[in-house]
Order: C-alpha cells, then sequence, then structure tokens
C-alpha cells in the first residue's frame, strides 16, 4: 500500500510545484484540482486498507467542494479578466506596496 | 497483473501531471489533466471502488474539465496573452523546494512497515447500494450540505460573471 500513498505524494508535491511556479491562473486552477485528486487518491487507499467506507464518502465530499470551488474560481477569473484583460497573476497585484 | 498495471498507471499519471504544470498553453494542460484525471480513475478501480471510479469521471473529467475548457475557448487567448514566466533561477529554486516537500511526505511513508499488506477484499466491497445506504443513514448530514454548497456555488458563479448586477 505504500505504493499508492507515496505516488499520492508525488501528484501533490507536482500540483504544489505547479501552484508556486506558474503566473498563469488557469494553470494555478488546475494544479489545485491535481492536489485534490492526489489528496482523493490517498483516502480511496486507507478506506481499502481498513475496508471502512468512510474514506469513500469523504471523497465524495471533496469531490463536491472541488467542483464548488472550482465553478466560483472560474467566475472570479472571468470577472477579473473583464477589468484587467489578462490572466497574469502579477495583472492582479494592485494591492502590493 | 495489478502490480505492472499500477505501475503503468503511476508512470502516466505522473507524467501527465509534469506536463500540465509546464505547458504554456491552457488548452494542453487541461487535456493532460484529463489524461491525469482518468487514469488515477483506472487506480480507483484496481482499489476496489469501482462506483468511485465511475463518480470520478463523470464528474471531474466529465464536468469540471469541460467547464475548464469552456471558460479557456471563451477567453480566447492568443499565444502573447498567456501570461509571461518567472525566470529560471526562480523555477529550479521552486523545483528543489518541492522535492524537499515530495521527499518529506513519502520518506515517513517509505519507511513506515505498518502499510506494506492490503487485506483482502470481498467481491462487493464498495458498491453504490452500500455507498448509498451510508449516504442516507450516518451521513446524511454532509449530503445535504454539500447540496446547499453547491446551490450557493451556482448562485455565486451566476453573480459574479454578469455584466451588469
Amino acid at each position: 500500500m505504500t505504493k499508492y500513498l507515496i505516488l499520492s505524494s508525488l501528484l501533490f508535491s507536482i500540483g504544489v510545484c505547479g501552484v508556486i511556479s506558474r503566473r498563469n491562473i488557469l494553470i494555478i486552477l488546475m494544479s489545485l484540482e491535481l492536489m485534490l485528486n492526489a489528496v482523493n487518491l490517498s483516502l480511496v487507499t486507507f478506506s481499502r486498507y481498513r475496508l471502512d467506507l468512510q474514506g469513500q464518502i469523504f471523497f465524495l465530499m471533496i469531490l463536491g467542494v472541488a467542483a464548488a470551488e472550482v465553478a466560483v474560481g472560474l467566475s472570479i477569473l472571468i470577472a477579473l479578466f473583464r477589468t484587467k484583460k489578462s490572466v497574469d497573476t502579477i495583472d492582479a497585484s494592485i494591492l502590493k506596496e | 497483473m495489478k502490480d505492472q498495471l499500477f505501475w503503468l498507471l503511476a508512470i502516466v499519471s505522473t507524467l501527465s501531471a509534469i506536463l500540465v504544470i509546464t505547458r504554456k498553453n491552457p488548452i494542453y494542460s487541461a487535456l493532460y489533466l484529463i489524461v491525469c484525471l482518468i487514469s488515477l480513475a483506472v487506480i480507483f478501480v484496481i482499489l476496489d471502488a469501482v462506483a468511485l471510479a465511475g463518480f470520478h469521471i463523470l464528474i471531474y473529467a466529465g464536468a469540471i474539465m469541460v467547464l475548464f475548457i469552456f471558460v479557456i475557448m471563451l477567453l480566447n487567448l492568443k499565444p502573447e496573452e498567456f501570461g509571461q514566466e518567472f525566470s529560471m533561477k526562480t523555477k529550479i529554486f521552486i523545483y528543489l523546494l518541492c522535492l524537499l516537500i515530495f521527499l518529506s511526505l513519502a520518506i515517513p511513508f517509505y519507511l513506515d512497515n505498518s502499510f506494506k499488506n492490503m487485506p483482502d477484499a470481498q467481491k462487493d466491497f464498495s458498491s453504490v447500494n452500500k455507498l448509498g445506504s451510508l449516504l442516507f443513514d450516518k451521513f446524511v448530514l454532509p449530503f445535504e450540505l454539500i447540496s446547499i454548497l453547491v446551490i450557493i456555488a451556482i448562485l455565486g458563479a451566476v453573480v459574479l460573471a454578469k455584466r451588469r448586477i
């Protein structure tokens, strides 16, 4: 079972890398989804290991929360794009300084 | 057989995840993310969670990624509008940082001996039947709260994306 957990941590760290190192907001949102999926994989692994279905119920909850978060995040992106005409995060930093 | 299939799927999902975060064009990233999600769903089937694999593909690859692709197409970015990136020096530093994060997560799992063997499961360890009976009996409160959350998210998305409120 360790191989499933190592794969989950690998995908999670790749997602973290994507969120930190990219400046395109769309790629950041997609790496966020990647991180959520890595956690989902570890949840299903533990649920299989303990033969308990609660992990899978939690998976369904995370799925619902991820769907809601993507909808709201993309609508914020559209509203931001309408004013700034850019998907670069550096153009959304008017609170800085 | 499950072993080789798992290694193949691990390589496919890792490669497509790396390709998600390194492409300039967001449409290519979205397509590689769909590949990664489908390979994760097959891993769920290996882990005897067949119902969850179906829900995963239906909701994640079928609804969320389609929403992503719609938004990317509606934004209609030209190649020069994709956004600049950080310099190579910053990126190398970030890659090393994420390698550190991965090692700090994976080494304790590798050294721990208590997760070595999976117990045997019956054929229908997880089915829609059993998930449904749990969802409506013991976990009915999270289920109802998720439905309220989705309604609020729909309202929020519609209000945020309107031109004139």
